[in-house]
């Protein structure tokens, strides 16, 4: 609990630019110098070692047991118990249900209910367990002392000294020039906040959002007269068109996408997929799985985009008009394809196969590069859709978004243009990183200078809050009572799924201690319920009960209760006799204990009356406002049964809210997220093509490096330099945890590092190798990054993952690079200011060098058949069966019970790695580190592998040709693992697993250099888990040690607990009982796990379609998981 | 011949140490290790009461549990409440503390060993547990070794896959 508190104290200034450059210290290795120790040391530590275990053999070890002091009927200790709550890693709000061991959330599954997400989760929400337990939390309130050091305080003197300083701004009569800047909170937290600055006379808050879809906002505002970000249903699309939104990765609400995507696009959910064309200059993971690429010329996008556009409307035999206020571009569509360099005959056949297949959906750029220029081609998009007949059918702006409500970059950049003519006296961060996201151009750092008081609710430290004056830590969203309504008609519970970790205090119960403190009137505080605004009158429908995802969850007796932080640590009365350390947090619940005290007495379930007539702390607010919206003027016994109802299902659907949400509410965003100000005035499209230019656009080979036309992005380098959100690090906020850092990017398998993509044709002539050190120029800074060579993007771009380069944010995320924020501006132009992640840049390559962990330097199958993939027409047809191969000497396996058996739809897998990181947090997968990485001493058991074509379809830029195929253990009828085991560690079950006794294990290492598909992992160091990450562990899944080998297990602790629970039932097990951890999580559902001796299983069917195969058949292996081949509209041939 | 005579000495004693250890280690009937409360399982089976009364969750739950406090204190409100050993108990009550019991049962980390099934298929617990009946202080009487669950597997007919019955 110590550890964070020093580690703030003496964190280490920010590093200087090229620090990555020079190599700069790992701030988390394990394995760093592990293996150094000479000879003497070695036998000394051997002497020691023996004499310890000589006395440890002496000791009887007593191990102490703790009874509850009162039992929780609700709990069985040793069973793990389910909570319904919305995952906060993104604005997405997808539900997540936390699996709890004896008070420890030890794993993310999403939940079933959830109409957006459906049980399923991606990597970052797999991550939000390592945030709740990040090692680099605050453990209590902090406060910067006059020399800049920050001092631990007590709770009551943080608020007293916040108080203080409220008082002192209402005395100098400055309330009007305070500022709250938090995360998208459109909840219970959000109306607490509005009424409480409003109580204040404080200016309204701003939501805070990296990406806010600035440029769709303004498109949908010209096309749709609303400033709001529509919701999209990609499912019922025949044709889908995307020019670099994102949205299998980070774009809105990628899960719900990627499910929508799958089962519209994948071979696996339906026989007649429908295509995808890409366009943009970047090939990103959303691109990898389109049909067709189309490699536009940086900055290109208007103009592939209004060739599209003019060419449908002519075969649609109307005009393409647009809205008032924009000026027509004043050439044709054939001259814009030829300036953006797609072949006109292809956007031809996009613009007739647009008209054929309807519905369709047609989408402008993503984050990477919303611009000024994406507005217009966001416009052009959305008048498309409009002309098809797409809304209201795949495009829905009466279904707004919840970043609709998010501020302005303008009014972000305003406020601290503000701050910086010390215009801002008082500063709220609630969950805000502007400092880390915003371009060091922007001025951010030295406006938080000026301000004479900074609040900060962060969890952790980062870049902003680094400049903070007080920090009063709030909880984890894991365990936090809250809300979100990821839009208008649908809204997630949360609620906590533990105590709290840290010394933390809701913000919630902060301002309402405040409103307390100086005795203001809150509206959802008062003795009277208001009627909540964000409600409509009658009540909604919460999802039905879904098939036992969870028993608990449909047994009335445990329904869903979480450790209640906030009602067993209440709300302080005033700073002076605070009632702050609950009797819980005075019991120390002992090291290695599973069973905890409960301090208190039994009483009646506060859950289930109605809260007390004034509220005195946040989930007593949220409840009353939810009990009061749900049922209202219901008996006070129905309020509570439909809350606890709600608790148990985490979810609550308004009546027909996905039809027709109501105007209203779509005028409330408006309302809270006012147009920039001044005339809405498109940008021209593309500088070559403005109106006055005379002539053609000068022609630009694919391989000159330097624009021939006038520059169009701000610059004089001669690569654009592109930056594009991660789906690891979203936009840099997960960047502190180890499994987002050690998963590597699915496209690049580079892992711990910031790296600058070039592409190869044109680093080889320039002598740029693999993990040298570029120098990039721009007219804002410099930076230092090591270079990737890569294949997916055009010659004349560089591009950089958003998301590392943190200066201050924690053991994992720190010195990870230089950050790409120098090498932006932050211009305003026509009103709004966009922040245009693309810029000219220069590069020059540095003798210096930083090797990149690369988890896979191979993109080529050669003559190997890896991941295959099989043409549109040949996919059930004997043409795309694989020779199989099964010849022994010796009888086969009998499996007497069942055989258990996996089988991967490679046409469904986009990549997204989601199954790697539930596999880490299900199966107690040590992070190992960057050094550990570099040697491919990665713990992975499961890996998702990317190769571009295969040796008779090599990849073409029209059609790369991607394929992703997850590769966990392949649990080998036939393994050459087993046989060479010289202890019998490895060896095959009855159930057909390749069994691995780790108890056993002596480490020869013989199984993993025999095992073709190296899924076998060695322990080589003491795996690390800085506390309390440990408290992450699963308890059903042993924890290994140094010198053992490990692998994946087909989750064997899920198929074991599944058995027992058949056999003392007597039952049989049913098909689809037993998901392991990668398939539950799976958005696509691309993995099926099932009984392959149980021909009517899902699992022994697919294993009987045409297109399965088994990889490296021919080594006569017999593996238990089967590919299906992915499935292409066409194949190039060679 | 001084120096021989007192390292054979020596040796001696190192090895009558070395048996000792070997002894203690290897013995299954050690005593219990000695508890916060002197409670007896003897006085508690006499009167009656059957083994999941205290110990409820062992038809739930991997965990056979130990009794609530609350469980404790229900009973010894009223039954010999000024007893010494009570006292401790309501002691701990009154600050509302759980007991620190000593561990005397306990598998190695890498078994993954489960109550529920065995007491679903009808294993008393005195095949594991011993005579708990007649003892005061609580001791292990059965070695848990790998041969003890095999032979009892084995004879039950009991599924005896290495990694998928105990070690994953």
């Amino acid at each position: 609990m110590k550890s964070p508190l020093i580690q703030i104290a003496s964190a280490p200034p920010a590093p200087a630019a090229g620090s990555a450059a020079s190599g700069g210290q790992e701030a988390f290795d394990p394995a760093a110098g592990a293996g150094v120790q000479n000879r003497r040391g070695f036998l000394k530590s051997l002497g020691l070692a023996g004499a310890g275990a000589a006395l440890a053999g002496c000791g009887t070890g007593q191990v102490e047991v703790l009874p509850y002091v009162v039992p929780d009927a609700r709990r069985t200790p040793g069973e793990p118990v389910r909570f319904a709550t919305v995952c906060r890693e993104c604005p997405a709000g997808c539900g997540m249900l936390m699996r709890v061991h004896d008070g420890r959330a030890t794993k993310a599954e999403g939940n079933p209910d959830h109409p957006l997400n459906r049980g399923k989760l991606c990597l970052r929400g797999q991550s939000a367990l390592q945030g709740l337990y990040n090692p680099d939390r605050f453990a209590g309130p902090l406060l910067r002392d006059a020399r800049g050091r920050w001092q631990s305080l007590s709770w009551e003197a943080a608020l007293a000294r916040l108080a203080q300083e409220i008082s002192s701004v209402e005395r100098e009569g400055r309330a009007a020039e305070s500022a709250w800047l938090g995360g998208l909170e459109n909840g219970a937290l959000g109306a607490l906040v509005d009424d409480w600055l409003r109580a204040n006379r404080y200016p309204p808050r701003l939501s805070y959002e990296a990406y806010s879809y600035d440029a769709l906002r303004l498109a949908a505002a010209a096309v749709f007269g609303q400033p709001v970000i529509p919701g999209f249903d990609f499912a019922p699309a025949r044709y889908l068109v995307a020019f670099g939104a994102e949205f299998l990765e980070t774009w809105l609400s990628n899960v719900e996408y990627a499910r929508q995507f799958a089962a519209m696009h994948s071979y696996g959910h339906t026989r007649h997929p429908a295509r995808f064309v890409f366009a943009g200059p970047r090939l990103n993971l959303t691109g990898a799985n389109a049909d067709e690429n189309w490699q536009l010329e940086p900055g290109a996008e208007p103009l592939a985009m209004f060739a599209l556009a003019e060419l449908t409307a002519r075969r649609l035999h109307r005009r393409l008009d647009w809205p008032a206020g924009v000026q027509p571009p004043a050439f044709s569509a054939e001259r814009a394809a030829a300036a953006a360099r797609v072949p006109l005959d292809v956007i031809r056949r996009a613009a007739r196969r647009l008209v054929r297949h309807r519905p369709s959906l047609v989408l402008g750029p993503g984050v990477a590069n919303d611009d000024e220029q994406a507005v217009f081609t966001h416009l052009a998009a959305l008048r498309l859709n409009q002309m098809l007949g797409n809304v209201g059918v795949t495009v829905f702006p009466d279904r707004p978004h919840a970043l609709s409500a998010a501020a302005w970059q303008s009014q972000v950049l305003d406020l601290f243009g503000r701050a910086r003519r010390g215009g801002v006296r008082l500063l709220f961060l609630h969950h805000a990183n502007p400092a880390f996201h915003l371009p060091a151009a922007a001025g951010i750092r030295a406006g938080l200078e000026r301000i004479p008081f900074i609040v900060s609710f962060a969890r952790q430290m980062d870049e902003t809050t680094q400049s903070a004056h007080l920090i009063l830590p709030d909880h984890d969203p894991l365990e936090s009572w809250g809300d979100y309504a990821p839009r208008p008609g649908l809204a997630g519970l949360l609620q906590p799924a533990m105590r709290p970790v840290f010394d933390t205090r809701p913000t919630g119960d902060i301002l309402l201690w405040l409103a307390r403190h100086f005795r203001q009137s809150l509206p959802g505080a008062e003795p009277q319920p208001p009627v909540a605004s964000m409600l409509p009158p009658s009540a909604g429908v919460i999802a039905g009960a879904h098939p036992g995802a969870s028993g608990e969850l449909n047994d009335p007796a445990t329904l869903g209760l979480g450790g209640h932080p906030s009602r067993l640590a209440p709300a302080p009365e005033s700073p002076a006799s605070p009632n702050l350390p609950s009797s819980a947090a005075a019991i120390p619940a002992p090291e290695g204990s599973n069973l905890r005290s409960s301090p208190n007495l039994p009483q009646p379930d506060p859950d289930d009356a109605l809260p007390p007539a004034a509220v005195t702390n946040f989930d007593q607010y949220l409840r009353r406002r939810w009990q009061s919206a749900l049922a209202p003027g219901a008996a006070p016994e129905e309020q509570a049964r439909i809350w606890r109802r709600f608790l148990a299902q985490g979810v609550w659907v308004a009546p027909g809210a996905a039809a027709s949400p109501s105007p209203r509410q779509v005028a409330s965003i408006r309302a809270s997220s006012p147009m920039p100000a001044g005339p809405l005035v498109l940008p021209l499209p593309h500088p070559t093509l403005a109106p006055a230019a005379p002539g053609p656009p000068p022609p630009a080979p694919p391989l000159r490096l330097a624009p021939a036309g006038p520059a169009k992005f701000r610059g004089s380098g001669r690569f654009t330099l592109l930056l594009y959100p991660s789906i690891r690090f979203f936009d840099g906020r997960q960047a502190n945890r180890g499994w987002c850092q050690e998963i590597p990017d699915p496209l690049s398998k580079i892992c711990w590092d910031s790296y600058v993509e070039i592409h190869t044709a044109v680093a080889q002539p320039l002598g740029i190798r693999e993990g040298d050190i570029l120098r990039l120029d721009s007219p804002y800074g410099a930076a230092e990054f090591p270079a990737h060579l890569a294949n997916g993007l055009h010659p004349a771009v560089l591009a950089l993952e958003i998301g590392q380069g943190h200066a201050n944010f924690g053991r994992f995320a720190n010195q990870r690079g230089d950050s790409p924020g120098k090498l932006l501006g932050a211009q305003l132009a026509g009103g709004a200011w966009l922040p245009g992640f693309q810029i000219q840049v220069a590069a020059r390559r540095l003798e210096k060098r930083r090797n990149l962990a690369n988890l896979q330097i191979e993109r080529q199958q050669w003559d190997k058949k890896i991941a295959l993939a099989v043409a549109l027409a040949d996919a059930d047809t004997a043409a795309a069966r694989e020779p199989e191969m099964r010849a022994t000497w010796y009888s086969f396996h009998p499996y007497p019970h069942h055989r258990w058996a996996m089988s991967v739809d490679l046409s469904s897998c986009i990549g997204c790695n989601a199954c790697v990181a539930a596999c880490y947090a299900e199966n107690n997968i040590p992070v190992m580190g960057r050094s550990a990485c570099m040697s491919h001493r990665e713990m992975a058991w499961l890996r998702v592998e990317v190769y571009a074509g295969d040796s008779r379809h090599p990849p073409t830029r029209m059609n790369p040709d991607l394929r992703f195929i997850p590769i966990p253990c392949q649990q080998c009828d036939n393994a050459p693992c087993e046989y060479v085991c010289p202890v019998f560690a490895a060896y095959h079950t009855d159930e057909g697993l390749n069994g691995q006794v780790y108890n056993r294990c002596i480490g020869t290492r013989y199984c993993s250099n025999n095992c073709i598909y190296k899924v076998r992992r060695f322990n080589w160091f003491t795996p690390q888990w800085p506390a309390p990450l440990d408290q992450q562990m699963n308890p059903d899944v042993s924890v290994r040690a140094k010198g053992v080998m490990e692998k994946c297990t087909f989750c064997v602790q899920r198929i074991e607990r599944a058995e027992r629970s058949a056999k003392i039932d007597r039952r049989p097990l049913r098909d689809g009982e037993i998901q392991p951890a990668c398939m539950q999580t799976c958005p696509t559902q691309a993995i099926v796990f099932g009984d392959q001796k149980d021909s009517r299983s899902r699992v022994a069917q697919l294993q009987r379609r045409a297109r399965s195969y088994h990889m490296f058949y021919e080594e006569n292996c017999f593996p238990a998981v089967n590919y299906l081949k992915r499935v292409k509209f066409e194949l190039n041939s060679t | 011949m001084f120096p021989l005579k007192s390292i054979a000495a020596l040796g001696v004693l190192l090895m009558a140490a070395f048996l000792w250890i070997f002894y203690r280690q290897n013995q299954p009937y050690r005593s219990g290790p000695r508890q916060p409360i002197d409670f007896s399982h003897r006085v508690h089976v006499r009167r009656g009461l059957a083994c999941d009364y205290c110990h409820q969750d062992v038809m739930r739950s991997n965990y056979a549990g130990l009794p609530s406090l609350l469980k404790c204190i229900s009973c010894h409100r009223e039954v010999i409440p000024y007893y010494p050993q009570v006292q401790i108990l309501h002691a701990y009550w009154r600050k509302q503390r759980p007991i620190p019991w000593r561990r005397v049962y306990r598998l190695p980390d890498y078994v993954h060993f489960s109550h529920r099934p065995h007491i679903a298929s009808g294993i008393a617990c005195q095949t594991c547990h011993g005579n708990v009946g007649a003892m005061n202080r609580l001791r292990q009487v059965v070695n848990f070794n790998m041969s003890t669950c095999l032979t009892c597997h084995r004879a039950y007919g009991a599924k005896t896959d290495c990694f998928q019955t105990c070690h994953h």
